[in-house]
């Protein structure tokens, strides 16, 4: 069967590695600043939480969902380890609440989606809306602040010139990985993205898996969580709104399948170079948040349509 | 043959899909107030006939003649305004309608405003429905009514605005014995109304009950045409086939072994009741019935997919949980959907992944890797047994042929190993070539002393394939015949002239 | 005649739980906060809920299409920011016909995006959520966008013949909706896109033209909304319009429609915005902080899902099978 489509890197695939490629020339010789080493490592400290977001993303993605609630999601969480971490005056207690309370927003929606059978994109925007109130709420609208030392040690510390943040990243990021493709578990995921009814026919629990999924992606918005406010030495009410945008961008521009079940999860991780760069590359122009805004919304939708293309043009040479 | 009052003629029709010859120098003719039935097996070209009839494809070569008029199909709006009318197997109705409306779908009459006119479309509904002589009330929405009062509404659809000629694609495929007299009563009225109508069906009763005419396809070729009154059954059966009946299937050697799997008593809510059977090692038993009377209901039943509301099933003696897939497939059954598309594949998944998926706990113990190594060894001891043919095990699932697909939602069974199969419509949208390695795969099965309960609606594979068969109506089995009794007479007397209960609806 | 009683006795499946809860909401917050009954109140009431019903009937359109629109409220925002500008710079005029173009054109490309690019429709309408937020944030300058013509403020603030003006608004939306989905073949079209893609394509309907018109017009009546809370506040604001979308989602399941497509009904979601607008007013006027509020809002919207799942499946239990 001739099908020189499945054979080759797919279209989203080769249109963001060239925009990367001439982005990342062309604005180096425009900002000067941009291949300056310290830049550099700024951007892999920007990346890496957003690779764990872009990695829980993509499961629930490949599972056929959706998550719009990261960004409140870490905030929250961010606040409630911090809290404990100032009450008990113990780092490992506030970084294990902080995962806790992670793992068990995102719980919730796995019971919701998997069980209650609510659309993913109505589940997590409630939660987006709850949740955000509820860090207001506890909050009073101030960020919590001055942990207890060694707290913020993810999102600060440096080995030498490399931020600790970043070997951390690569473990858990590696391990992610194995487990999508290695394990049984990854694999009913990607079996369930691809066809609910017929994972349920090989003995997938359909409402099981799902929530297992939004555990998983739990854990990693947790521990993104701790690298985040670990940044900045705080947790305030709102700390990232738009990284669930943004990562949903990188996981479309690696080139996972919206619909679900199809795409390696290491194109999550793909995927967040070109948005950390550009974000970047935007940040250091000068760009204003609502352009970067914009271009990121454009980019996402350009690339999931460029997705069709293929199949637009198999369709019409059925005629 | 008779010119007549003919309204259609299709001459010299040929049509090539890729290196595929679908049609090859077809003619067919409709005439006015007759029964042209159109007969052949899956992928012998009927289909496609009938898309360029109604103007979804163009022929390679090849003219349509309507009424002395050579006519260029090119889009199925010229030919629905020319008055050729399709019914196809797939409802076109929209359930959250009503009937007057889906009648009228895309067509409302108006008003000088340009709204919609509700009365003189419950009229006009009205009017289609009495043609046909059924009685429904256009205003009730499609969505609570039968199969077959939603056959009849897709009929009438298909009457509205000056329908000269109607395409019946297996109208009887899902009706109840009572509701398929009420059709081909129906059809009777439109043959006295002057329509002009094709019948594509493989069921022999109904086909003498309304055909004039006959014509049969093979490998897209034209291998007969008759008048229906000069022809016998079997002259019709060779010519679909190309050999008579009972060599279409490959032979078996009948072993029997002890009792594998039963049921007692099964019953689940508005699909089936009180099904009470027991299937033998080495055994392939059928069950056969219109579909939409609980054949395939059974079969996810069975499995664990559909609620039972009391009944016991047992393997090897042993009681069967039938609260999920994961209990069947632990206590040793198979299950092969009816529906690949939607219910067997995961299209974006590879030929590996999909063979692969019945085994996964045997691959891994828990909380380890998948053991590459073995399952790449499975997958391609598999894919060299069954002949699956596919550029690599890592290539998409849904890029295979329709038989290479069914190969591999078979297959991951035979790597797990089960005792038991069962089996819904496992050659359906399989072609000829394909079936036949199927089949094979089959009598292997049983010949291994598993046992297969093989879920059919293609009656001459059920007499061919089986040892014994059950026949089931409207959610019970009425009839059981065994091995010596299986013939299509027999089958279709079984059928047609047993009603069980009517279910309350 | 059995019809006739099974025609309404639909409606009243559909409506019945919403017109319920909104007896016992009213009657509790009246308990505890006696001013809710009043004239005044009962205005305040119906000025809040007529852009949340405006914006659901948005929503239920592209429900209605098998759609979702998670956009809405970042619509809201850019139309009020482009409205204000026109507005400002023009005159009123120019400002209403700003703020729905620029619905219009904002729903419409999602629309585009999920019927001819295939994008499903969370994707699309959350690109178009950063982009239209984006864009409300880039024209404004990040500064809402002051000293909006009178004409406008009167929109919002108005009133005539003691009710309010956005309530006429909401009327003649009611009534031009309503009319549209019940008498045209257009609206009419739109249940069959719903119901089946494959039938109405069959029944020669234009699947792609009319889907992507749910979607602009879902837009444009975005942009109308924008107005109303832009004459409420004397500007148009980027800031608008935040949890805007779960709003109206609520609204449109607590009316009945269905979110699988096929079924919509326009009473319910008028019904549905009045419910959630009682909520936030009876809270409002018992003191509960604004920050609780988006709490138990969340929480009640995924509340109304659930229950409406559940009651969905529990009702298919027997299918019937001929």
């Amino acid at each position: 069967m001739r099908n020189p489509i499945e054979h080759m890197p797919s279209l989203p695939t080769i249109v963001s590695a060239s925009v990367l490629l001439i982005a990342v020339i062309g604005l180096a010789l425009l900002e000067p600043r941009f291949i300056v080493s310290q830049n550099l490592a700024n951007i892999a400290l920007q990346a890496a939480p957003l690779i764990l977001v872009a990695l829980a993303q993509g499961i629930v993605i490949i599972s056929g969902g959706i998550d719009l609630s990261q960004g409140a999601a870490i905030a929250f969480a961010g606040i409630v380890g911090m809290l404990a971490a100032l009450a008990s005056n113990s780092i490992w207690v506030g970084w294990f609440i902080v995962i806790a309370t992670g793992v068990a927003l995102s719980a919730i929606n796995g019971a919701l989606v998997g069980w209650m059978r609510v659309p993913a994109f109505v589940a997590t925007a409630g939660m987006l809306t709850y949740v955000d109130g509820a860090s207001f709420l506890i909050t009073g609208g101030l960020p919590i602040e001055f942990p207890p030392d060694g707290y913020s040690w993810f999102g600060r510390a440096f080995f030498g010139p490399v931020p600790v943040a970043i070997p951390v990243v690569a473990i858990i990021s590696l391990l992610t990985c194995v487990l999508m493709h290695r394990t049984r578990i990854g694999r009913s995921i990607y079996l369930l993205g691809d066809n609910e009814e017929a994972a349920r026919i090989v003995g997938i629990n359909p409402s099981l898996c799902r929530f297992y999924v939004f555990l998983i992606a739990g854990f990693l918005t947790g521990c993104a969580s701790i690298i985040l406010t670990g940044r900045i030495d705080s947790a305030p009410p709102s700390l990232s709104p738009t990284i669930q945008f943004e990562a949903i961008a990188a996981v479309a521009i690696g080139g996972i399948s919206m619909s679900g079940g199809h795409g390696g999860i290491w194109r999550a991780i793909a995927g967040v170079v070109p948005v950390a760069v550009a974000g970047n590359i935007l940040n250091l122009m000068g760009v204003q948040t609502g352009a970067q805004l914009i271009i990121i919304g454009g980019i996402t939708v350009g690339v999931v349509a460029l997705q069709a293309l293929p199949v637009i043009q198999l369709k019409r040479s059925r005629r | 043959m008779s010119l007549g009052n003919q309204l259609l003629f299709a001459k010299g029709i040929s049509k090539r899909f890729g290196a595929n010859t679908v049609l090859d120098n077809v003619n067919f003719a409709v005439e006015a107030g007759s029964v042209h039935v159109l007969m052949g097996e899956n992928g012998a070209g009927k289909s496609t006939l009938i898309k360029i009839l109604s103007g979804i494809h163009m022929p390679d070569a090849g003219e349509i003649i309507l009424q002395e008029e050579c006519v260029l199909l090119s889009n199925p709006r010229i030919a629905t305004d020319l008055g050729i009318r399709v019914v196809h197997q797939e409802f076109s109705l929209v359930a959250g309608l009503s009937v007057a409306e889906n009648i009228h779908l895309g067509n409302q009459p108006r008003t000088k405003w340009g709204w919609v006119n509700n009365s003189e479309r419950t009229e006009s509904a009205k009017k289609m429905l009495d043609l046909l002589g059924a009685t429904i009330d256009p205003d009730t929405l499609v969505g609570e009514l039968t199969v077959g009062e939603r056959q009849l509404v897709e009929i009438a659809r298909a009457l509205v605005g000056d329908a000269k000629i109607l395409i019946l694609d297996e109208p009887t495929a899902a009706l109840s014995a009572r509701e398929v007299d009420h059709l081909l009563s129906s059809v009777d009225r439109l043959k006295k109304l002057g329509v002009g109508l094709v019948y594509i069906s493989h069921r022999m009763e109904e086909v003498r009950r309304v055909g004039d005419r006959v014509s049969v396809l093979r490998d897209g070729k034209l291998v007969l045409e008759s008048d229906l009154s000069e022809v016998e059954d079997s002259a019709l059966i060779q010519a679909m086939i190309g050999r008579p009946l009972d060599q279409q299937y490959p032979p078996r050697n009948f072993d029997l072994g002890d009792q594998l799997l039963e049921a007692q008593e099964l019953s689940s809510p508005g699909a089936f009741e009180k099904i009470t059977f027991s299937l033998r090692a080495g055994e392939v038993l059928g069950v056969v019935g219109p579909t939409g009377c609980g054949l395939n209901e059974l079969g996810r039943a069975l499995f664990g997919l559909l609620p039972t509301s009391s009944g016991v099933v047992r393997l090897q003696g042993k009681e069967v949980s039938l609260a999920n897939a994961r209990h069947a497939i632990h206590a040793g059954l198979a299950y092969v959907p009816d529906d690949r598309k939607v219910a067997g594949l995961m299209p974006n998944s590879s030929v590996k992944f999909n063979a692969s998926a019945a085994i996964l706990r045997r691959l891994t113990k828990y909380g380890q890797p998948i053991a590459t190594k073995r399952e790449n060894l499975a997958v391609e001891s598999l894919v060299k047994q069954l002949n699956i043919i596919a550029p690599s095990n890592n290539t998409p699932i849904r890029l295979l042929s329709g038989g290479n697909q069914q190969k591999v939602v078979l297959g991951r069974w035979l790597l797990h190993g089960a005792r038991a199969f069962i089996l819904a419509e496992p050659t359906r949208g399989v072609d000829v070539g394909a079936k036949e390695a199927i089949y094979t795969q089959i009598n292997g099965l049983a010949s291994n002393g598993a046992g297969v309960l093989l879920l059919t609606s293609d009656l001459m594979e059920a007499i061919g394939m089986c040892d014994r068969l059950l026949v089931m109506q409207c959610g019970r089995v009425i009839a059981e015949l065994a091995r010596g009794e299986l013939s299509m007479p027999t089958v279709l007397a079984a059928l047609y002239t047993q009603e069980a209960h009517a279910q309350p609806h | 005649m059995k019809n006739v009683l099974m025609k309404h006795s639909k409606l009243v499946r559909d409506i019945g739980p919403g017109i319920t809860l909104l007896i016992i909401l009213s009657a509790g917050f009246s308990y505890f906060a006696p001013e809710y009954y009043r004239q005044s109140n009962i205005n305040n009431i119906i000025r809040q809920a007529s852009p949340l019903f405006i914006a659901s009937v948005g929503q239920m359109l592209v429900v209605l299409v098998a759609g979702i629109d998670i956009s809405t409220g970042a619509v809201v925002a850019f139309s009020s920011v482009c409205g204000a500008l026109a507005a400002v710079n023009g005159n009123a005029a120019y400002g209403v016909a700003a703020a729905l173009l620029s619905g219009f054109l904002a729903g419409g490309t999602s629309g585009l995006f999920v019927t001819v690019f295939r994008v499903q429709p969370v994707i699309a309408t959350i690109g178009m959520l950063s982009i239209a937020r984006g864009f409300a944030l880039v024209l404004s300058g990040g500064e809402p966008v002051d000293n909006i013509p009178d004409a406008i403020k009167f929109l919002g603030t108005g009133e005539i013949a003691g009710l309010p003006v956005p309530f006429f608004i909401s009327a003649g939306v009611f009534a031009l909706v309503g009319c549209w989905l019940s008498y045209l073949p257009s609206g009419r079209s739109l249940f069959a896109i719903g119901g089946s893609d494959e039938a109405a394509k069959a029944a020669g309907i234009s699947v792609r033209t009319w889907r992507t018109m749910a979607y602009a017009l879902a837009g444009a009546l975005a942009g109308l909304a924008a107005l109303i809370y832009a004459a409420r506040s004397g500007s148009g604001q980027p800031t608008f319009g935040y949890g805007l979308e779960l709003q109206t989602i609520g609204a449109v399941v607590l009316g009945g429609t269905t979110l699988g497509g096929g079924h919509a009904t326009l009473i319910g979601t008028a019904i549905g915005a009045l419910i959630i607008t009682v909520l936030s007013n009876g809270m409002d006027l018992t003191g509960v902080s604004p920050y609780i509020q988006n709490v138990v809002l969340g929480i009640a919207i995924v509340a109304i899902v659930v229950f409406d799942r559940l009651r969905r499946l529990s009702s298919s239990q027997h299918p019937v099978i001929a």
